[in-house]
C-alpha cells in the first residue's frame, strides 16, 4: 500500500489510540540533519555506507535512517537484555567493526569503505558474513548478524515498510471477525 | 489494583516475601493471602496499565522484557531478552505465549524410561489437582476432546484456527498426524475471573507477545495477583531484591531490595524466591546461600524451538488470531528414534518485526534479497517445536566479571546442545519440512532455537544433590523456598507456564500445612 494511504489507515478508528501515537510519531520527518551522539564522523559516515547495501532503499520521502536510529539507540545504552559474551557490549562492538571493515577496505582497496563500488562493498560484506575474513579483535560474523538484525528490525518497525509490506495487523479494531486462509477484506493493505 | 491495596510497614514481621510476581510467586502470593498470611510481592518491574500503554507494536512492547544484561555463550548460546523473561507485575506473563499443554505423565520419570536425564522427586499424578485446578482458575480455552488425554476437559472453546493452523491442519492431515485446537491460557469466551471481574474474549489482534491490550490472555496480572490483592496481599512494584539477612541459626529475616536507589528491608518469616531460572539462582550466588550441595546454577536448560517457515499460495496473514492454535502431541515418543523424549509441534503466527529479524538472521538474506523477500509477509506462516532438554553438566549459570548498572554481577550462561538435542533438532526439522512441503509451502527455511529458562537450582529428595526438596523447601534454610522453572530437575516437553503454576500451589499448600 502507498505510504499515504498508510497513514490514513493508522489515523483511522481501526487502530487503538496508543498504538496510533506511537506509529505517527515513529513515521513523523526530521526536518534536520541527524548529527552523531555516540559514533565518530568517520564511522557513522562507514554505517550508513554498510546499511545502505544491507537494506537499499530509495532516498525519498520515505527513507528512513537506520544510521541515526541505531546511534541513538546505542548512545542511550538501550540493549535488548543480553548479547554473547565473546563480544563486547553494543556500541563498543559496533564501533570495532565499523574500524575494522575500514581497515580491511583500505587493505584489500586501497579505499575507505564508503568510496567501494558496490560489487567491491557486498563482497566485502559477504566475507565477513561468511567469516571468511579474520579479524582477531572480534567474530566478525555475529558483529554482521547482530547489526543486520537490529538494522532489518529497525526498518520494518517504520509505517513506511509496513506499507510495502501489506501489513494489516494494527488495524484489527474492534477485532478480526475472520482469520482464516484467504479472508483478507477488501480495505485491507497489500504488499508493493 | 494498586490503589485499594493493603500495605504494610517494612517493620512489620510479614509471613512471607515472595520475590517475584511471575507465574511461580503470583499463585504462591495469591494461596498464601487467601489462607490469611500475610505476604509482600517483591516485584523488579513496575505496573503496567494494558489498555493505555501497550500499542501493537514490537518497539514499544520491548520494555516488558527483561533487558538488564546476560551474557550468553557455549556452542549453542541461548538468546534472552525477549526470548523469555519479563519485567513488570506479572513477569514474563505479560509477554508470554500462553500456550498450555500439560506436561506429559512420561516426562516426569525420563531417567526410568529411557536411562538419560532425570526423575522428577514428584510424580505426575500429585500435581495432577494442581494442573486441574489452575486449568479451571485460569480459564484455558481448548478443544472439546483432546486426542492424547481422553480425560481431558477445557472449561471454554477453542480459539479460532487463523492461517498458519490451518495449514498446519491439512499437512499433517496429508501425513496422518493428529492434531487439536491448542489449549491456551487466553479467552474465547468472556469470563468472571474471581477477584478480578469480568474479562472480555481475544479479538484475535495477535500482539500476545507484546502485552495483551484487553486483558483476554491469562497473565498473572489479571489473575492471581488480583486475586491476592483482594485476599490482603500487598504488591510492592520496583524494587529489585539483592540480599537476605540471615540471623545466627541459618534462617531468612529480613529481605534487603532496592528502590529508587535506596536500600530498604522488608522483615518476615519466610522467603519464596520466584524471580525465574536466571535471577533466583543469581542472586543466591551473589548473596552465597542455599548452595551447600553447590548445584546453584547448575543444569540450565532450554526447550528446543526449532522452527521452519515457508511461504504458501494463500493469503496467510500470520499475524491475525492467537498465534499458536494448533498442536499435535503425536511426537512426544515419535516411533524408530534414538532420542530420549519427544517434543510437540504447535502452528507459529507472528508479527512483522520478529519474523523479519529471524529472516535476517537464520536466512542470512541482505540487500535486495531481503527488501524483496519481506514483500512477501502476507503469503508466510510457521510450524515450530518445544522439546525436551536434557540437564548437563557443561550447562550453567555462574556470575561473571562484568556487573550491571546496579553495581551486581551480571549472569553468565554457558549452554551448548547435547547429541540428544541435535537428534530432537534433526527429527523435528525433517518433519515439519515433510508437513510444510504437504501443505503447500515452498522456499522453507529454519530456525535454531531454543526458549524458555529451567533448571539451576534443582529439586530432588537428596540434600547432596539438590538445593530444594520436593515440596520447593531450601534444604539449607528452612524458612527459604523457591518457587519457579529454576527447580525443575529435567525440562519436561511441554511449555512451563502451567506446570510452573501448579508447582506454586502445591508448595503454597506445603507451606501453609508446616507453618
Amino acid at each position: 500500500m502507498d505510504h499515504r494511504n498508510y497513514l490514513t489507515l493508522i489515523r483511522s478508528p481501526r487502530l487503538t489510540s496508543t498504538t496510533r501515537d506511537v506509529l505517527l510519531q515513529r513515521a513523523a520527518p526530521s526536518s534536520f540533519e541527524y548529527v552523531p551522539q555516540l559514533f565518530s564522523r568517520e564511522d557513522f559516515s562507514t554505517l550508513g555506507a554498510l546499511l545502505a547495501r544491507l537494506i537499499p532503499q530509495k532516498k525519498d520521502a520515505e527513507f528512513v535512517d537506520l544510521a541515526a536510529v541505531l546511534d541513538t539507540r546505542k548512545a542511550t545504552g538501550a540493549g535488548q537484555g543480553w548479547r554473547y559474551a565473546w563480544l563486547p557490549p553494543d556500541a563498543i562492538a559496533i564501533t570495532l567493526g565499523l574500524g575494522l571493515l575500514q581497515v580491511t577496505a583500505r587493505r584489500l582497496h586501497g579505499a575507505d569503505f564508503t568510496y567501494l563500488d558496490e560489487a567491491q562493498k557486498d563482497d566485502l560484506l559477504r566475507q565477513v558474513q561468511d567469516g571468511r575474513l579474520a579479524w582477531a579483535e572480534l567474530d566478525g560474523q555475529r558483529w554482521f548478524e547482530n547489526l543486520l538484525a537490529e538494522a532489518t528490525e529497525i526498518y520494518v518497525s517504520q509505517p513506511a515498510t509496513l506499507a510495502a509490506m501489506g501489513f494489516s495487523g494494527i488495524a484489527f479494531l474492534p477485532h478480526w471477525p475472520q482469520i482464516g486462509l484467504n479472508t483478507a477484506q477488501a480495505w485491507e493493505p497489500v504488499a508493493g | 489494583m494498586s490503589n485499594e491495596m493493603r500495605r504494610y510497614s517494612t517493620l512489620d514481621v510479614v509471613d512471607a516475601v515472595i520475590v517475584g510476581t511471575g507465574a511461580g510467586g503470583a499463585p504462591v502470593l495469591a494461596r498464601l493471602a487467601s489462607a490469611g498470611r500475610s505476604v509482600v510481592a517483591l516485584e523488579a518491574g513496575r505496573w503496567w496499565s494494558p489498555t493505555t500503554e501497550y500499542a501493537q507494536d514490537e518497539v514499544a512492547g520491548s520494555s516488558l522484557y527483561w533487558l538488564d544484561e546476560r551474557l550468553s555463550t557455549g556452542e549453542d548460546p541461548t538468546a534472552f531478552g525477549k526470548n523469555n523473561s519479563g519485567c513488570g507485575v506479572g513477569g514474563s506473563t505479560l509477554h508470554y505465549g500462553a500456550y498450555a499443554p500439560r506436561a506429559d505423565k512420561r516426562d516426569f520419570s525420563l531417567r526410568t524410561e529411557f536411562s538419560v536425564g532425570e526423575d522428577w522427586p514428584i510424580k505426575f499424578v500429585e500435581l495432577l489437582p494442581y494442573l486441574k485446578e489452575a486449568e479451571s482458575f485460569l480459564g484455558v480455552s481448548g478443544p472439546e476432546l483432546y486426542p492424547w488425554d481422553a480425560d481431558r476437559k477445557y472449561s471454554l472453546p477453542p480459539l479460532g484456527l487463523n492461517g498458519p493452523a490451518q495449514l498446519m491442519e491439512r499437512g499433517c492431515r496429508e501425513l496422518k498426524i493428529q492434531t487439536a485446537a491448542a489449549p491456551v491460557l487466553t479467552l474465547s469466551r468472556p469470563y468472571s475471573q474471581p477477584g478480578y471481574g469480568e474479562r472480555p474474549a481475544c479479538v484475535n489482534c495477535g500482539f500476545c507477545h507484546q502485552g495483551c491490550f484487553n486483558s483476554s490472555k491469562s497473565g498473572m496480572d489479571v489473575t492471581y495477583l488480583p486475586m491476592a490483592v483482594s485476599a490482603g496481599a500487598e504488591i510492592r512494584a520496583e524494587c529489585f531484591v539483592h540480599n537476605f539477612e540471615v540471623d545466627g541459626r541459618g534462617r531468612i529475616t529480613g529481605v534487603i531490595y532496592r528502590s529508587e536507589d535506596e536500600d530498604y528491608r522488608q522483615a518476615c518469616r519466610a522467603v519464596f524466591l520466584c524471580a525465574g531460572a536466571v535471577e533466583t539462582p543469581r542472586l543466591l550466588l551473589h548473596r552465597g546461600l542455599a548452595n551447600s550441595s553447590g548445584q546453584v546454577g547448575k543444569n540450565f536448560m532450554a526447550h528446543m524451538a526449532t522452527q521452519v517457515w515457508g511461504t504458501f499460495d494463500e493469503d496467510v496473514r500470520p499475524y491475525k488470531g492467537f498465534p499458536a492454535s494448533l498442536i499435535t502431541e503425536d511426537t512426544l515418543r515419535p516411533e524408530n528414534t534414538k532420542f530420549a523424549g519427544g517434543y510437540l509441534i504447535q502452528s507459529l503466527g507472528i508479527v512483522p518485526v520478529t519474523w523479519a529479524s529471524q529472516v535476517a538472521r537464520s536466512r542470512r538474506l541482505w540487500g535486495r534479497a531481503l527488501v524483496e523477500y519481506l514483500q512477501t509477509f502476507n503469503y508466510a506462516a510457521g510450524i515450530g517445536i518445544n522439546g525436551e532438554c536434557l540437564p548437563s553438566s557443561s550447562n550453567y549459570l555462574e556470575l561473571s566479571e562484568e556487573f550491571d548498572a546496579r553495581g551486581f554481577r551480571k549472569p553468565i550462561i554457558h549452554f551448548s546442545l547435547g547429541e540428544n538435542e541435535r537428534k530432537i533438532r534433526d527429527h523435528s526439522d525433517k518433519l515439519m519440512r515433510a508437513i510444510w512441503n504437504a501443505a503447500g509451502g515452498r522456499d522453507l527455511w529454519t530456525v535454531d532455537r531454543t526458549s524458555h529458562t529451567i533448571g539451576t537450582c534443582r529439586m530432588g529428595k537428596d540434600a547432596d544433590q539438590a538445593v530444594v526438596n520436593p515440596q520447593g523447601r531450601s534444604f539449607d534454610i528452612p524458612n527459604l523456598w523457591i518457587s519457579d522453572n529454576s527447580t525443575f530437575p529435567s525440562a519436561l516437553a511441554a511449555n512451563p507456564a502451567l506446570t510452573i503454576i501448579a508447582l506454586a500451589l502445591r508448595s503454597a499448600d506445603c507451606f501453609l500445612r508446616q507453618t
